[in-house]
């Protein structure tokens, strides 16, 4: 791995996008040339499919999955593209009806099919919520569930006392974003 | 859904596994006989992996704003016009020359247009994401297509990173034997092993080296990697 793409990993780490910015922006037309050669996606599926691939490259960097590349960062990312584009293109190709699904659909896939059937929030009830959150909470909240920094790391970028304290103060945002929540109808706190 | 102000903290302990065992085992049980406090955690786990999907779906907006910037230099359209290009050529070969000549002198023709339809433009590594790296000069020039430049930088440093980018440089110079030489040097331990491979493949195609290209083409096939599906492709063509 060069000494580039470690930094590119660090960076990540701490939390920056802007080298994720410079990824896609560096590999997107190539990927959708590539895919489109490959596997006959078109345009749109193919950016989709890139968007959710540097997603994951982030996610697998953020949760530890990924430490140190044994290929380019461009290489890693064909790779897990090319993955998603079958899945995305079986998935297109599926016949759906219920009996169908059940067949065609088997272990970890039948369980992220089910966790979608049973989300009880969408993603637009949701960032309205957030949108309501003082500035803290949202910069917390994303410090913690997107970038999994521990409570110790969001204490540093913060500027708290310790980890405790930002852990209560999760916890405290946590409850004004079911607040947020329950005032837009959807959920009652007791 | 009810979410008791009460049971947050214990879900958010019981999620970063911040429990002991007793109150674990005690957390699980009342998931299975309290069907109420299971509905609550169940919408606790939708909010939380609702906010992933919220920063997920924010970055990808970002994403969305560099397409549109993207969208005006993206042009698929040059290799359908190539294709209709060749096409009527074609035609006007068949036209001219007969069946029997232009099949004879098709075959030849093919294989370097093969070659070039399928040798994708490496852009290059980043240049602009950390502080000055040993490659920024060389790669500055790269995608200036200062070809030149680019390989007198690349001759400063000795790695493999340096031979694969001097090797696609010499494609681009249509100095193939010189890309051959180079890209053969990259060690099979070298994270551009594969792809280099792909690109000698091509190249012997460039040069009617159909048999070397088909070695390694298969290889690429056998081994799953990533230019697998275009080796697949080509090797199909090669067998008509």
């Amino acid at each position: 791995m060069s000494k580039n793409e470690k930094n590119i990993i660090n960076q990540i780490k701490l939390g920056d996008e802007k080298p994720l910015l410079e990824i896609y922006k560096l590999h997107r037309n190539e990927f959708i040339k590539w895919s489109s050669k490959n596997f006959n996606a078109n345009e749109e599926q193919a950016k989709d499919i890139f968007q959710e691939s540097v997603i994951a490259f982030h996610q697998n960097i953020i949760s530890g999955k990924l430490i140190e590349l044994e290929s380019s960062v461009k290489t890693y990312l064909f790779q897990i593209g090319k993955y998603k584009t079958i899945n995305f293109l079986k998935k297109e190709s599926r016949v759906v009806t219920y009996n169908d699904i059940l067949h065609v659909i088997k272990g970890n896939e039948l369980n992220d099919y089910m966790e979608e059937e049973n989300k009880i929030y969408n993603e637009e009830q949701i960032s309205k919520a957030i949108a309501k959150l003082p500035e803290d909470c949202q910069k917390l909240l994303k410090l913690h569930y997107f970038d999994e920094f521990d409570m110790e790391s969001i204490a540093r970028e913060l500027n708290y006392k310790n980890a405790d304290t930002a852990k209560s103060k999760k916890s405290v945002c946590m409850k004004k974003l079911i607040d947020e929540l329950k005032k837009l109808s959807m959920i009652f706190i007791f | 859904m009810n979410i008791e102000e009460k049971n947050i903290a214990l879900f958010e302990n019981y999620l970063s596994h911040e429990m002991d065992k007793k109150s674990m085992l005690e957390f699980e049980a009342q998931l299975i006989y309290d069907s109420d406090f299971k509905n609550q955690f169940e919408s606790f786990k939708s909010i939380e992996s609702g906010i992933k999907e919220h920063y997920a779906n924010e970055l990808k907006q970002k994403f969305s704003e560099i397409d549109i910037e993207l969208d005006k230099t993206l042009n698929t359209k040059p290799k359908n016009n190539k294709v209709i290009w060749l096409s009527s050529v074609s035609v006007a070969a068949s036209i001219i020359l007969g069946v029997f000549i232009y099949q004879h002198f098709s075959n030849q023709l093919t294989m370097p247009q093969l070659a070039q339809e399928n040798w994708v433009q490496d852009e290059g590594l980043p240049v602009k994401m950390s502080s000055k790296g040993k490659y920024d000069d060389a790669m500055n020039a790269y995608k200036l297509e200062k070809w030149d430049l680019a390989l007198s930088e690349l001759n400063k440093i000795k790695s493999d990173t340096a031979t694969y980018y001097a090797g696609l440089i010499y494609f681009d110079k249509k100095e193939y034997q010189a890309s051959i030489t180079l890209l053969n040097e990259i060690k099979l331990n070298s994270k551009y092993f594969d792809d280099a491979q792909f690109r000698l493949a091509l190249l012997y195609l460039m040069e009617n080296k159909i048999s070397f290209a088909r070695q390694i083409l298969q290889k690429q096939v056998k081994n799953n990697t990533i230019n697998s599906h275009s080796a697949k492709e080509i090797l199909e063509k090669l067998k008509t």
